[in-house]
């Protein structure tokens, strides 16, 4: 019931934020120039499929960017830390 | 209190429980018509002949499978007679109501039961729709002896092919229990002990009931229900995504280019050429090429399959590359 109670106060708040904000769509011209573009992507991948490995591509892929973003993290994380002086950490 | 179930079968391989092969001595099959009485003709052919009996449980059940099979071209059998006997003793303990399934098409016949005190009565049996399948009868006898026969005779006028047979499975009552039987308890406590045990379980009730409740109206004060907070979360998920309208517009395009890259088929390889059009004149019509047809379709396979080995290989390289490239900078970084 407290927590439903508070959740409720911040959902709201959001709500009322985000019914503010309300920014407008984007224009359909642009939507169809961008489905245009990604059809030509795919269509694209679909031909370099053909010489690539593409489950092994997109596992490694997938695999690198998840080491680059846990990179970043953990520097990241470091850098919050060494700004807290008691935590003394190098 | 138990209840009596029973499920006419043929194919009696559904039946779990333990079997023994029983041998009847004076089991018999007598298979013809008056011009070929008992022997197997050569267009006929005992294909299988099962018997099973088990007594060790009790349980009277007995099962006989006689499967025949007709020489190829041969349509017509004129008269089959098929007994079960046992020296002239009971065939089962306590002969209660049997079922039988005939498998055959255009089967008409009778079954005779003979009693140990030489009555036989005769059920008709009849399945002249022309269709194999099995027909179920249910046979209960008016005889209060002890069956000692059963005889199974009639015609069978099939115009079948090869492989078709007529089957006949016996069933008797299975007996399960149901409910078990549970002791009365000793009604003779006397009167104190029964009135301590009604407050021992009165308080233990209440107490119960008291716990649950503090329990549950703690938890409610606390934990949210998860059917709430998960419309709650849809909720204002919905309408970030319907305010945002602008800005999240490029977050949608990525997952959705993601998710059809990680789609990519080499058999979707199709070049498409568009239309050129001159003045409403379609000078080239759009023309599709397909790379994965052509080489595949042309014997050229093979180099495909090197290109993506050798593609492969670079791959791995590159990736234990970047891995060795990063570890260097980490341990370089401390």
């Amino acid at each position: 019931m407290i927590i439903e109670g508070l959740f409720d106060i911040f959902s709201g708040l959001a709500m009322w934020v985000l019914e503010l904000l309300n920014l407008p769509d984007v224009p359909p011209e642009i939507v169809n120039i961008m489905n245009e573009v990604k059809v030509y992507l795919v269509q694209g991948g679909n031909v370099v499929s053909l010489f690539v490995n593409w489950p092994l591509f997109l596992l490694l892929g997938v695999t690198s960017i998840g080491i680059i973003i846990a990179r970043e993290l953990y520097l990241l994380l470091m850098w919050i830390l060494n700004k807290i002086p008691f935590i003394d950490i190098d | 209190m138990g209840t009596y179930i029973y499920e006419p079968y043929y194919v009696p391989d559904d039946y779990i429980g333990t079997w023994e092969i029983f041998d009847f001595p004076e089991l018999y099959i007598d298979a013809g018509n008056s011009d070929m009485p008992v022997e197997i003709q050569e267009h006929m052919s005992v294909s299988k002949m099962e018997y099973s009996f088990n007594y060790p449980d009790g349980s009277d059940l007995i099962r006989g499978n006689f499967d025949f099979g007709i020489g190829y071209g041969y349509n017509h059998i004129s008269y089959g007679i098929f007994t079960i006997e046992n020296s002239g003793q009971p065939l089962f303990e306590n002969f209660g109501t049997m079922y039988l399934s005939v498998w055959f098409a255009g089967y008409s016949g009778t079954v005779s039961a003979t009693y140990s005190n030489g009555v036989t009565e005769h059920f008709p049996l009849s399945n002249d729709n022309g269709v194999n399948g099995t027909d179920n009868y249910m046979i209960i006898p008016n005889n209060t002896g002890q069956l000692t026969k059963i005889q199974l005779s009639g015609t069978v006028c099939p115009d079948v092919g090869y492989g078709t047979y007529l089957g006949v499975s016996f069933k008797k009552y299975a007996y399960i229990l149901d409910e078990q039987t549970v002791p009365e308890e000793n009604h003779s406590k006397n009167i104190f002990e029964l009135l301590k045990n009604f407050i021992d379980n009165f308080s233990d009730t209440i107490g119960r009931a008291l716990k649950n409740a503090v329990t549950s109206a703690f938890q409610s004060l606390f934990v949210p229900d998860e059917e709430y907070l998960k419309s709650r979360t849809e909720l204002l998920k919905t309408q970030f995504w319907d305010s945002m309208g602008l800005l999240a517009y490029p977050v949608a395009f990525l997952q959705s280019l993601m998710d059809d890259l990680a789609d990519c088929n080499p058999t979707n390889a199709v070049f498409t050429f568009p239309c050129i059009e001159w003045e409403g004149v379609v000078v080239i019509p759009e023309t599709d090429f397909d790379l994965y047809s052509f080489f595949y379709g042309n014997g050229f396979g093979f180099l495909i399959d090197a290109c993506r080995f050798f593609t492969s290989v670079v791959l791995v390289g590159a990736f234990l590359s970047f891995c060795q490239d990063t570890l260097r900078r980490i341990l370089d970084d401390n």
